[in-house]
């Protein structure tokens, strides 16, 4: 265990940090290959990341466009059949079509969101774990405030506010989750500042931005890639409660969330197609990327060999 | 002997016969029924109310002088019976004896009227109280044509000079000039008798506090959660074999926002009364024949173009809006062909409704050709408001997909209806979802209510319509009497907001209700759902 600390110790101005990172992945590739559900997570994942890109050429139907008005009452709502694998809904769209569009949607919005949360939590956490004092106590006052919150009614109050937009949507969801990630950023930052690797780049005279960046970031970039991961599974939620409530995207856009709301009402009375499927898609990916996301922890953990 | 034992075996059948009967009668008595509202109604006090959630309330707490019976005609409620003069200028109206204001209420509290008898000064007090400036009540000006009204609105006299007490048992109302509908206007819900007493004990309470003479008294209200009331004992109605009315024990309304929650509740009884869904409707009718009650109701669902904002300062590009959509097949197919298409304004069971108006037929490609000559060959994006509920985004998804078929991209979005109506009113919104029920049964209520230029605004006119030979027509048809006048009158006015298209017309409502089978006597009401009334509704269960 002391073995790598010492590496990093002694190379702290070489090369040396990025071969501990090259053996870091490698190690953490093949714990993770030991994982099977850790790899079942990882294949819906790419399958689902494939999906939202591949959209257009999976499906011969359009997402919006809404049969019932040339083809009259025999598609709307049809049960699945060869020509609509799941179906279709009360105005004759192809719900199959709709759930591979809803992938793209639901992808767009959690990345968009998983990025800036990300760039907003590791710049405000490494700045409270680093430099502590005054500037630590408000920025942890803001994020202990942020979580006292109901985190969905927060996100409804920010987006019922202003017209509904894809941009809307995702500024408001990471406006409220950047703070998930800058506790950890703090939490490890913390403990990594006490490390005499930085004490000794402190101790040459580097500055504190170089050492914030060169220094302490490559070493919590792990933690923060399994709360990103496991993050998407929340965000995905997130963005499917919205619409299912009726905020977010709006209709015609197909969106997973509005699909269940939508159909929600037709599930007693026969035609469950409509609302079953997109929540299929929607346990789905969040089970995926939970999955990956645990199997991730315990792979990059250099604890748990 | 015989004889002895034969009336014997008589009078013991008698007793049970007569018993029989008795039970019969208290067998009405009691229960609670249980009802639920799509959303807190926003208000109880009769003079603030604007919407149906209110009045449904409002029906059952205070009373009118009269009522429309299921057919939609007058009939007597608090007056007994009226005289209208010659000129048609003066009514005289005969109020009921015997009507008393609640006695208690909230738990037996008792009230500050302390369940006095309604005389002729209560309806004089309730008037003035009414269209006086300080309580700005939004629907006094439907009453404006009574004598006085500017003058006291002015300040410039203190009281209503047109409304009189001619005796405790006489009331007497003088108009400035004849208006027909007149009688109709007073079955509307914010003309009902209150007691002086306990408006002014509770001033801007009032309205958390509500005293009238209604069948039920007010219990509780516990905002967004659930209105109870009670039945009062002293209610002047009595049923055909003289019992007292009304005969459930209490009401409660329970407020719940979402259609297939109520559908559940309703199936396992937890509610007597439902509002059916479209995704249930089907259902709804065939497992419940005989209390599935439906009416063609006086009202029109449209959405209102502002013709004051652009693209529908043109009227080229408002006749396209209503050349793009096919309203009998979206009736059709989204809402099981419940509404019927409207080519205009005045619903079908109303007076004065024009079966020759020729309207909007769907013509996409007219519609194209009018985009085009207005200068929107590529059409244009709009966004559509409408206030949130499910039904009101099938029908908005799917015009919207007809609207993208001529290059119009319809963007939608839903407000509580709160926000909703007080941006329509003050004209934020350029292109919004509306729908208007009739107040009372007379095409003054639409035409000139709802596209008149002097009603701008939150009196009505959401779409901010103008047209010197409208106005000119609807006020003219206010004053006539003769009906047939009157009829060609809104008839021409009406083609003429049909060619000006300040609306897309979409339907008229149908109006219906669903109760359990073991309700009875319930009717639902010519003018909707919202206007039912439980003064002699009984459960047998």
């Amino acid at each position: 265990m002391s073995d790598k600390n010492l590496n990093k110790k002694s190379n702290l101005k070489s090369e040396g940090l990025k071969e501990t990172s090259d053996t870091l992945l490698k190690d953490s590739w093949r714990k993770l290959k030991r994982n099977k559900l850790a790899l079942v997570g990882m294949s819906i994942v790419i399958l689902f990341i494939i999906v939202a890109i591949l959209a257009p050429y999976l499906t011969p139907y359009d997402p919006v466009e809404q049969l019932i008005w040339t083809e009259g009452a025999a598609v709307k709502l049809a049960p699945p059949s060869a020509d609509h694998l799941f179906g279709t809904d009360l105005y004759g769209r192809d719900i199959l079509t709709r759930v591979i569009y809803g992938a793209r949607i639901s992808l767009q919005i959690s990345i968009a969101a998983m990025s800036i949360s990300v760039l907003i939590g590791i710049i405000l956490g490494t700045l409270a774990g680093y430099y502590g004092g005054i500037i630590d106590d408000i920025i942890s006052w803001i994020i202990n405030v942020l979580y006292a919150f109901p985190f969905l009614l927060f996100v409804i109050a920010i987006v019922a506010f202003f017209p509904p937009s894809l941009i809307l949507t995702f500024s408001a969801i990471s406006l409220v989750y950047w703070m998930s990630i800058a506790r950890v950023v703090r939490g490890q930052v913390l403990s990594i500042k006490e490390k005499e690797f930085v004490e000794a780049a402190r101790a040459l005279g580097v500055k504190d931005w170089k050492i914030m960046f060169k220094h302490i970031l490559p070493n919590i970039i792990a933690p923060v890639i399994v709360q990103a991961t496991l993050g998407m599974g929340s965000i995905i939620m997130i963005e499917a409660s919205l619409t299912y409530l009726g905020f977010g995207t709006q209709p015609p856009t197909p969106s997973w969330g509005y699909m269940i709301s939508a159909g929600q009402g037709y599930l007693a009375q026969g035609q469950w197609w409509w609302g079953v499927f997109p929540a299929i898609a929607i346990i789905l990916t969040v089970l995926g990327f939970n999955l990956f996301g645990d199997g991730l922890r315990d792979a990059l953990d250099p604890k748990s060999r | 002997m015989k004889k002895k034992l034969i009336s014997i075996i008589l009078t013991a059948v008698l007793i049970v016969g007569l018993s029989a009967a008795v039970m019969a009668e208290t067998d009405k008595y009691g229960g609670v029924w249980k009802d639920a509202l799509q959303s807190n109604p926003p208000q109880m006090d009769p003079a603030q109310s604007t919407d149906t959630k209110s009045a449904e309330m409002i029906y059952q707490l205070f009373e009118t002088l009269v009522e429309y019976d299921s057919e939609g005609n007058i009939k007597p409620l608090l007056a007994e019976s009226w005289d209208i003069s010659e000129d048609a200028q003066t009514y005289t109206f005969h109020l009921r004896k015997g009507v008393h204001f609640h006695a208690e209420t909230e738990g037996g509290t008792p009230t500050a009227n302390g369940g006095r008898e309604v005389t002729a000064e209560d309806w004089v007090w309730t008037f003035n109280h009414i269209t006086s400036p300080e309580t700005k009540s939004p629907r006094a000006y439907f009453i404006d044509m009574i004598k006085g009204y500017d003058a006291y609105r002015n300040g410039e006299t203190d009281k209503l000079a047109g409304v009189r007490a001619v005796d405790k048992y006489t009331l007497e109302v003088e108009l400035e000039k004849p208006f027909a509908p007149f009688l109709g206007t007073l079955a509307y819900n914010t003309f009902v008798v209150m007691p002086k007493e306990d408006v002014n004990k509770w001033g801007e309470d009032w309205n958390f506090h509500p005293v009238g003479t209604g069948a039920f008294k007010f219990e509780s209200w516990e905002q967004d959660s659930v209105v109870r009331m009670s039945r009062n004992d002293n209610y002047w109605m009595k049923d055909e074999d003289g019992n007292q009315l009304p005969y459930l024990e209490a009401l409660e309304f329970r407020i719940i926002p979402d259609y297939t929650m109520m559908w559940e509740e309703f199936q396992i009884g937890n509610i007597y009364q439902t509002y059916v869904d479209d995704p249930f409707y089907l259902d709804a009718k065939e497992n419940y024949p005989d209390t599935f009650f439906e009416l063609p109701q006086l009202g029109t669902y449209y959405y209102g173009m502002n013709v004051e904002k652009e693209p529908f300062d043109d009227k080229r590009v408002r006749q396209a809006m209503n050349y793009a959509i096919n309203r009998e097949m979206m009736i059709e197919l989204v809402q099981n062909g419940r509404n019927t298409p409207a080519k205009g304004i005045i619903p079908p069971t109303m007076f004065g409704y024009n079966e020759e108006l020729e309207g909007y037929s769907y013509n996409p490609d007219k519609a194209r050709a009018l985009l085009a000559e207005a200068g929107y060959q590529d059409g244009f994006e709009v966004t559509l408001q409408y206030n949130t509920s499910k039904g009101h985004k099938r029908v908005a998804e799917a015009l919207q997909a007809q609207y993208r078929q001529v290059g119009i991209d319809v963007k939608l979005q839903n407000l509580d209806w709160g926000s909703h109506l007080d941006s329509v009113e003050r004209g934020e919104a350029a292109f919004f979802r509306m729908g208007w029920v009739a107040d009372y049964n007379d095409p003054d209520n639409f035409l000139y209510v709802l596209l008149h230029s002097d009603n701008i605004g939150p009196e009505g006119n959401y779409a901010r319509f103008s047209n010197e030979r409208f106005d000119t027509l609807t006020e003219y048809a206010r004053l006539e009497t003769d009906p047939e006048k009157r009829k060609q009158a809104y008839q021409q006015a009406e083609k003429i907001a049909v060619e000006e298209a300040p609306w897309v017309f979409i339907y008229h409502y149908t109006t219906h209700s669903l109760v359990q089978p073991y309700v009875n006597n319930y009717e639902l009401p010519a003018f909707g759902q919202h206007a039912n009334l439980f003064r002699d509704v009984w459960i047998s269960k």
